[in-house]
């Protein structure tokens, strides 16, 4: 006789940690199964070089919501997060534009460009800081349902349209601005330098299959101020020891309230009783039982693969076969001897501290974007960078760097098609080395080991299905109480006792950790376990 | 000199039907021109003699019935055409290239030949326009509403748009709120299978914008001009225009052409009239 | 006008913020860069180097050395092994704390006290019948802390012999790079660190040494700003701030005893009388009027108040020090002293001295908020201290 769970979470990334560890915090028996010999999912941290520890592939602690780390006393656990210290632009022609925490530092900065957009940016970010306060309470909520009549679902659409009403009219149309615009259209309101805009706008498309051109986009700017409201000032950092360091502490922290974690265990599907979920089996046979299974993988895996299109009907197929991937971007990762020296600002300082945009202007990114619109890689990407050895020594040898580099665009559906990609990965690479080259011309002398990750590896090893990294599209048909589909929105599923709990549900999309708690909360109180 | 209630500058299609308006509701008004015709993009244009093309716009399916019938458009000569004339054809590189009725019956034998999977898909996708059409056909015949409403008139107002959005029913309200921000090119792909009537009905979301099938809210473009089609009027532009113009000369609209409007004047804070061209200066209450 | 320490030619240097203030006489730098995260992080997750000589150093020697400290200090100092470093304070007659710091047994016959103001002609006059000499020497002996995870892998490599296995508390002569130290393993960032005695004409090469060797590990030069923020999150007072020393004291309310800031524990009553002991035996009797203690600050409370004006919530990132009330329901049952926001923790922290009915860990509180010019009141909770206590700062 098996024993028997109140919850099975499939999938041990920090969205299935979270809600493992608030399920067993409420009492409940939890069981969590991971594929992999390492907890974490995209949130990890593994050692692919000797004594040089790798953000694999999410490298950067963003939104991780206060509350959880509160609630689950992640501190106390061993989560640390490192802050981002700075943002260093460099420019093929020698010049650089950094932007410090130090906001007269900064606006020196800005005015080599542009004294104007200098002046302009502190007002830009209150009025962006003021309008986070309507996004936050979006990431702290399970998504109303529009189309109910229910009093309670509609007083919570009337809380959300009394939010917006406070925000008084100017910035209520900014508001509607934003939700529509691209990001860079939207910054051309505000700036006039090519290169502030160029590095502002990335973060409407990190991630996206979209260009910075894209309606739409100008709303993600939001969230990069959302951390000056959240209770995490500069949230941006790192997790010391790598990103696998908040997976770790969720881990431990659920398993400090009781909760069982099992990696190296990888369930091949759901049991199911009639329409309801009873368990799970593993591929080496093992069967587990439990009240409740909630899925910490991503919805197609989960529907089509745990789950099985014979036990679906059309319409959920269809929903499900409608909601978009198109994971956009790869990862490489370096093993460096030495700091990399950088022609405009040589030397090491605090400018490396923090992020380094490979980003020079809008036309750079719209064309790296048209080339991924073409079925390529971009020869010429945007690149993320940051040296996380230099705030946190542990992971890197003495005198050593890691240095961790997202790179978009990298579309999953290359024109030769994805499983292709094997074939494209060294050129892939070299793209990525010979634009850092164009900034760094050393820096290939000090590399001692590379990692390139493509779209097509996210899927295939890290179960990133189509190598999106936020488990589909965060596009608007595909958010709030439509992520994933209309009918799922709040973690329920059409098979009964099945729940989801990943990025693939409201709010999604990096490491927020809001799914995992909200999917819990929704678990308990609809009586699910 | 005369005093106007109302100055209209330009005598596009919009300025003639917006003078036509105001004068048959009995306002003064006076319709100037800069060029030497009537009818702006949607004008006539005389590109060789004796050929005219039926203007720089030449898409009449828009024009909204509540104003055909007030102005009585049809005395004035408009004529609409039938659905035959309402079909779009795309021309293929080989073979007979494929004409696509709006009726889906009709369109199902050409479908059929092109593309039989895409029969069953155009039906359905012809079905949620005539769905959508309920909520949106409103935006387009009254005044946008505010999105922060301080009257209650306001408010009501709002508030009908949103219970009109709640008459989808519960999966047209998502259906709807879900395709309107996607791009069309996935909007398609959802609804076809041949990339030919993919293009061919996705086409008209690019009109006039600088938006790629690509881009995020490029369905709402292609919802929006679905939704305001109706029949094209006969002569295209240039007979709108034409029936329109009688329509103005039957309400009493005086047409000034040639006559460049070189500023709006302004007393007070208020504006009392325009300058044209050679400094004559006209007053009127309101200018549009 | 402040002096410079003997280690000011080259943190001067780093210093590019010059942001100074005065401690104890002495320039001592407020922080190097702004913002000061970096050097809040260096302490937390690298090590931070900081000049700590202003603060003020007595050494007691003499055959009664042990004893005498015995009779000045609420703890038996006589038990201090040789190499050992304790903290506590001492009272005046009537069991009022007057100062706290740590005392060192660095011989049989030599001990060092630190304090926060002076107290030699305290020490002295208080040293009548005793064979003892105490002499100041404050700035003779230049000082530096080394905090943070990393401060033990980038001192042992340097010194000889080895401070490696150097427990918590312990105190050592060793040398680093050749040059003669003292060193214990002390600090008031409530993290593995060091603090670093040396004759001042030593101090430059010192400094040298060890932030040249700590480059690699990450080492970053830390002010007063930073460490205040870890000395909170430790729940270590400041004399001055979160307790007063009764000899400035004017009202006999402002004074306070051990028991009444959190030291307590540090009262060893069951020996010999000492200065202040009838009356703490009579207060432990009697049991403490008040109590310090730490509080979380609610921060969903504080964020809802803050909406209520339409803002978004803001807390200083700096330490704060000015004293509020804090209140049980419409009551005020005692003040806030000093707190932060802690970064690490991700939580609002404060330190309070409250009456003794309302200092049980969970007791709910409610703490003033000035927001938009108006005095609210946020939810607080009662909380054991160290509000962050690694496992490194003891193994």
């Amino acid at each position: 006789m098996a024993k028997r769970y109140d919850a099975i979470i499939v999938g041990g990334g920090h969205n299935g940690l979270v809600c493992a560890a608030y399920l067993a915090r409420a009492g409940r028996k939890v069981l969590v199964l991971e594929k992999r010999r390492v907890l974490g999912g995209a949130a990890v941290t593994e050692e692919i070089y000797p004594g040089f520890r790798f953000s694999v592939l999410s490298y950067v602690v963003s939104l991780l919501r206060p509350q959880i780390i509160r609630d689950l006393e992640l501190p106390k656990y061993g989560l640390e997060i490192l802050p981002l210290d700075a943002s260093f632009l460099p420019l093929p022609d020698g010049r650089s534009l950094t932007r410090w925490g130090d906001w007269e530092r900064t606006r020196r900065e800005i005015s080599k460009f542009s004294a104007r957009d200098a002046e302009v940016l502190p007002e830009f970010g209150k009025l962006m800081v003021h309008m986070s306060r309507f996004v936050k309470p979006l990431l702290d909520m399970a998504p109303p349902d529009p189309t109910s009549f229910d009093p309670r679902e509609l007083a919570r659409l009337g809380k959300l349209g009394k939010s917006f009403t406070e925000l008084g009219p100017d910035l209520q149309r900014l508001k509607y601005k934003m939700l529509t615009m691209s990001a860079a259209d939207f910054l051309d309101m505000w700036f006039e330098s090519d290169e502030l805009k160029g590095v502002m706008s990335v973060s409407g498309i990190i991630g996206t299959f979209l260009g910075v051109r894209s309606p739409g986009t100008a709303y993600v700017l939001l969230h990069h101020y959302m951390g000056e409201i959240d209770g995490v000032f500069r949230s941006w950092g790192f997790s010391k020891g790598g990103t696998g360091g908040v997976s770790l502490a969720i881990a431990r922290s659920a398993e400090a309230a009781g909760a069982e974690i099992r990696t190296d265990a990888p369930v091949a599907k759901v049991l199911l009783g009639g329409d309801a979920a009873e368990g799970v089996v593993l591929e080496n046979g093992d069967e587990f039982r439990a009240k409740a299974v909630v899925s910490a993988v991503d919805p197609r895996r989960t529907f089509f693969g745990l789950v099985g299109k014979e036990h679906l009907d059309d319409e959920t197929i269809t929903a499900i076969g409608n909601y978009t991937y198109r994971g956009s971007s790869g990862k490489v990762n370096l093993a460096l001897d030495a700091v990399p020296d950088f022609t405009c600002r040589p030397g090491t300082g605090p400018h490396l501290y923090g992020d380094i945009a490979i980003a020079p202007n809008v036309r750079y990114l719209e064309k790296a974007y048209d080339e991924a619109k073409e079925g390529d890689f971009s020869s010429r990407p945007y690149m993320n960078i940051v040296i996380p050895s230099l705030s946190d020594p542990t992971v890197a040898p003495p005198g050593k760097h890691v240095m961790s580099i997202f790179v978009q665009y990298a579309p999953y559906h290359i024109k030769e098609g994805p499983e292709q990609w094997p074939l494209r990965k060294d050129a892939f690479g070299e793209a990525v080395l010979s634009t850092l080259e164009e900034y760094c011309p050393k820096i290939r002398d000090s590399i001692l080991h590379m990692q390139v990750i493509t779209p097509w590896e996210m899927e295939q090893e890290y179960g990133l299905t189509e190598g999106n990294i936020f488990h589909g599209e965060l596009s608007l048909e595909q958010l709030f109480f439509l992520r994933p589909t209309a009918k799922m929105a709040r973690y329920r599923t059409p098979v009964r006792h099945l729940w989801m709990c990943a990025s693939g549900t409201h709010p999604g999309g990096g490491i927020m950790g809001a799914s995992g708690m909200l999917a819990a909360r929704e678990l308990m109180k609809a009586g699910g376990v | 000199m005369s005093k106007y209630d109302v100055i209209v500058i330009g005598a596009g299609h919009n300025g003639l039907t917006a003078a036509a308006l105001l004068a048959k509701a009995g306002r003064k008004v006076l319709l100037l021109e800069r060029r030497d015709s009537i009818g702006g993009l949607a004008g006539a244009v005389c590109f060789h003699e004796g050929y005219s093309a039926p203007g720089i716009l030449h898409d009449t399916s828009g024009v909204r019935d509540w104003v055909v019938e007030k102005l009585a458009l049809g005395k004035h000569g408009l004529e609409r055409a039938g659905k035959e004339e309402s079909a779009v054809f795309c021309p293929e590189e080989e073979g007979g290239g494929l004409l696509l009725h709006r009726d889906p019956e009709d369109a199902a034998d050409e479908l059929r030949r092109v593309s039989p999977g895409d029969v069953e898909g155009y039906a359905r996708y012809r079905e949620t326009i005539v769905r959508f059409r309920r909520v949106l056909e409103p935006l387009l015949n009254e005044s946008p509403p505010t999105i922060n409403p301080s009257s209650t008139g306001d408010f009501a107002h709002l508030l009908r748009l949103g219970l009109k959005a709640r008459l989808l029913g519960g999966e047209g309200m998502t259906g709807f709120l879900r395709i309107v921000p996607m791009p069309v090119s996935d909007w398609m792909d959802e609804c076809f299978v041949s990339p030919a009537v993919k293009a061919l009905v996705a086409g008209p979301a690019h009109d006039g914008s600088y938006l790629g099938p690509r881009s995020p809210g490029s369905a709402a473009a292609l919802l929006f001009h679905e939704a305001v089609a109706g029949a094209q009027v006969k002569g295209g532009g240039a007979a709108l225009v034409g029936a329109l113009e009688k329509a103005c000369r039957a309400a009493g609209v005086k047409i000034r052409l040639s006559s460049p409007v070189e500023e709006i004047r302004f007393s007070a804070g208020a504006v009392n009239g325009v300058t044209v061209a050679g400094d004559e200066r006209i007053e009127a209450d309101a200018v549009a | 006008m402040p002096l410079p320490t003997p280690f000011h030619p080259r943190t001067s240097k780093l210093c590019t913020s010059l942001l100074y203030k005065d401690w104890g006489g002495y320039y001592a730098v407020c922080a190097y860069g702004t913002p000061f995260d970096r050097e809040y992080q260096a302490f937390r997750q690298t090590a931070g180097l900081i000049d700590v000589t202003p603060l003020m150093k007595y050494e007691v020697t003499g055959a009664d050395a042990g004893r005498f400290l015995s009779h000045v200090m609420v703890r038996n100092i006589v038990k201090l092994k040789t190499g050992r470093v304790t903290y506590c304070c001492w009272c005046d007659g009537k069991g009022k704390v007057l100062d706290d710091g740590t005392v060192t047994r660095w011989a049989e016959d030599h001990f060092r006290v630190t304090s926060n103001s002076p107290a030699l002609r305290w020490f002295q006059n208080a040293a009548r019948g005793f064979d003892v000499t105490i002499e100041e020497s404050t700035d003779r002996i230049a000082v530096l802390a080394l905090q943070g995870p990393s401060a033990r892998k980038i001192l042992a490599p340097l010194t000889d012999p080895d401070i490696g296995s150097l427990r918590y508390f312990g105190a050592m002569k060793t040398k680093v790079c050749g040059i003669p130290v003292e060193v214990t393993r002390t600090g008031y960032t409530g993290d593995l660190g060091y603090e670093i005695w040396t004759k001042n004409d030593h101090a430059l090469a010192l400094y040298d040494a060890i932030f040249s060797a700590g480059k690699i590990h990450g080492i970053e030069p830390c002010g007063l700003d930073a460490m205040d923020v870890t000395r909170i999150e430790a729940g270590f007072i400041l004399h001055g701030i979160d307790y007063f020393s009764a000899k400035s004291c004017l009202l006999e309310s402002q004074k306070s005893t051990p028991f009444e800031i959190g030291l307590g524990w540090s009262v060893q009553l069951g020996r010999e009388p000492f200065i202040g002991s009838a009356a703490l035996r009579a207060e432990k009797k009697r049991g403490a009027a008040r109590a310090l203690v730490g509080l979380e600050i609610d921060w969903d409370d504080l964020e809802r108040l803050f909406d209520e004006e339409g803002l978004p919530p803001s807390v200083p990132c700096h330490g704060w020090r000015d004293p509020i009330p804090v209140y049980s329901g419409d009551v005020q049952v005692g003040r806030a002293t000093s707190g932060v926001w802690s970064p690490i923790l991700k939580k609002n922290l404060a330190l309070a001295t409250v009456e003794s009915a309302f200092a049980a860990t969970g007791t709910p509180l409610l703490i003033e908020q000035t927001i938009e010019f108006a005095r609210r009141k946020v939810r607080a909770v009662v909380v054991k201290k160290p509000f962050f206590d690694p496992e490194r700062k003891r193994s």
